[in-house]
């Protein structure tokens, strides 16, 4: 009897070439508003500050700690009628900082996600063994070269949990403290 | 240039447009919504993790034809297929394992099979049946195959060049040359130039860790031993990562690349190569690269001088 035996191999998927080499950014703060809202809208700055107390109602609801004691929101407007809130957070993994953008709208719901920048949080680590490696036997020209292709890592593990973590917390700061805000 | 990253597919997705961006940003720019869109639509359809996509419709209705849309036809038709060629060394009707070891939400009321066979599923043009109980998860194979799309649809906008990561499956399609490196817990390795196809890697590990993203199950007839990584003289007992190995595939196509990593991790290691290569892939082997391409360069310098 040929019987298949079990191996219970977990098999994950890795960043074939993870996102960027070691630092890459996509957009600026304004760039992302424009992309999640438009041209045509106004952002007006309205940081919000966080007590302790506020921190530790964040935490219960979302489940994920608030650590920044002011968190960046900014008004978008359309004329004087408020349409939605824009924000800028970062995250922070155990391989990887992500900074990210998310528009919410009047509702309360998700208008728009985009990755701000990414950074490899131990480059250090990377840079210490094949690293160097790679440019031995390179000249200049190589280095010009190099520079014009685009280099990718692979075997990073990446995972967008904490970015939708992130939103999680986003949407019930949202909740607890600024739609009692809308009215401009 | 235009690069941008939005969170789909439980993961980061990348797209890149290397070419004709300068000389008509709107179009780029509408290239790369509509990208985006078709990732998010094929998530929405083959997502096992949402109770109301095509793919849950199908797993609470065993035993019913159950129309579904082209694309879910289309991946599950690549999934049997490949699951038949390989003795199910690709197996899609794993859900069920990866359910009861909570990898996977419960979104059945029905009891089922901790894992079945291809030949479970059952396909005609535009419906398709699951003959016993089981649950069919995609994730081998889905991300692969909305990378694929995102891909046509960029060059149906006329994008000349440009690449789509999802976070792991990547395909460099066009004008575009990628060059990638592979990296695990030693270091990177390898500096491969990726044009025109795709590239897939998998981590593969023998424990979970809370740390993976996804977990897949897979059916094997092997020892285990098969799948550990050569790794330098061990007199300490290594650490989880270091029993981890990558193994990576390049394909034409995304979904090829991502299913097959798959296939390769469920084979021992001597027939990795060959079995791949039968199968449409190449496995890739970053370190070896890594001594060619440093060979290679020192040749060269030899001979200049």
């Amino acid at each position: 009897m040929n019987n298949p035996r079990w191996s219970p191999l977990v098999i994950i998927p890795v960043s074939a070439v993870s996102m960027p080499s070691y630092a890459i950014d996509y957009l600026t703060a304004e760039e992302a508003q424009q992309q999640i809202f438009s041209s045509e809208h106004q952002f007006v700055e309205t940081p919000l500050l966080l007590s302790d107390d506020n921190k530790d109602q964040i935490k219960d609801l979302s489940g994920v700690r608030q650590r920044k004691n002011e968190q960046k929101f900014w008004k978008v407007m359309q004329g004087d009628q408020q349409v939605g809130w824009f924000t800028v957070d970062d995250v922070i993994g155990k391989h990887e900082y992500i900074s990210y953008a998310v528009g919410i709208d009047l509702k309360g719901e998700v208008t728009g996600v985009e990755i701000l920048s990414y950074r490899e949080t131990h480059g250090g680590q990377v840079r210490q063994a094949d690293w160097r490696q790679q440019f031995v036997g390179k000249s200049l020209q190589d280095s010009v070269k190099l520079g014009k292709d685009i280099n990718n890592i692979s075997g990073a593990t990446l995972s967008c949990r904490n970015i939708t973590d992130g939103v999680k917390r986003l949407l019930v700061i949202h909740k607890l403290f600024l739609i009692s805000q809308k009215v401009s | 240039m235009l690069r941008r990253a939005r969170p789909f597919l439980g993961t980061l997705v990348e797209v890149g447009l290397s070419d004709n961006v300068a000389q008509a940003p709107e179009i780029a720019t509408q290239a790369l919504e509509s990208a985006y869109s078709v990732i998010a639509d094929i998530e929405k359809r083959l997502s096992f993790h949402r109770a109301d996509s095509e793919l849950s419709r199908l797993n609470q209705s065993p035993g019913q034809w159950v129309k579904l849309s082209r694309h879910a036809t289309r991946v599950l038709r690549l999934a049997k297929q490949l699951g038949m060629l390989t003795g199910d060394y690709f197996n899609c009707t794993v859900g069920g394992i990866l359910v009861k070891n909570k990898h996977l939400p419960l979104n059945v009321a029905h009891s089922f099979f901790p894992l079945g066979s291809s030949s479970d599923i059952e396909i005609s043009l535009d419906s398709v049946r699951l003959k016993r109980p089981v649950l069919v998860t995609l994730d081998g194979i889905a991300k692969g195959y909305a990378v694929d799309q995102a891909v046509a649809m960029l060059r149906r906008h006329g994008v000349k060049g440009g690449w789509i990561n999802a976070g792991g499956d990547l395909r460099v399609f066009g004008t575009a040359r990628l060059n990638i490196q592979q990296r695990d817990y030693r270091g990177l390795h390898g500096n491969l130039l990726l044009a025109n196809s795709a590239l897939a890697s998998s981590r593969l590990a023998e424990k979970p860790t809370r740390e993976f993203p996804a977990q897949l199950i897979t059916q094997g007839f092997l020892k285990r031993k098969t799948h550990q990584v050569a790794l330098p003289e061990q007199t300490f007992s290594p650490k989880a990562e270091q029993q981890e190995s990558i193994i990576s595939v390049k394909a034409a196509s995304a979904w090829r690349a991502d299913a097959l990593t798959k296939v390769a991790a469920n084979l021992p290691q001597s027939q990795r190569r060959e079995k791949i290569a039968q199968l449409g892939g190449t496995l890739i082997d970053f370190k070896s690269l890594a001594e060619n391409e440093r060979l290679s360069r020192y040749e060269k310098t030899e001979w200049l001088s």
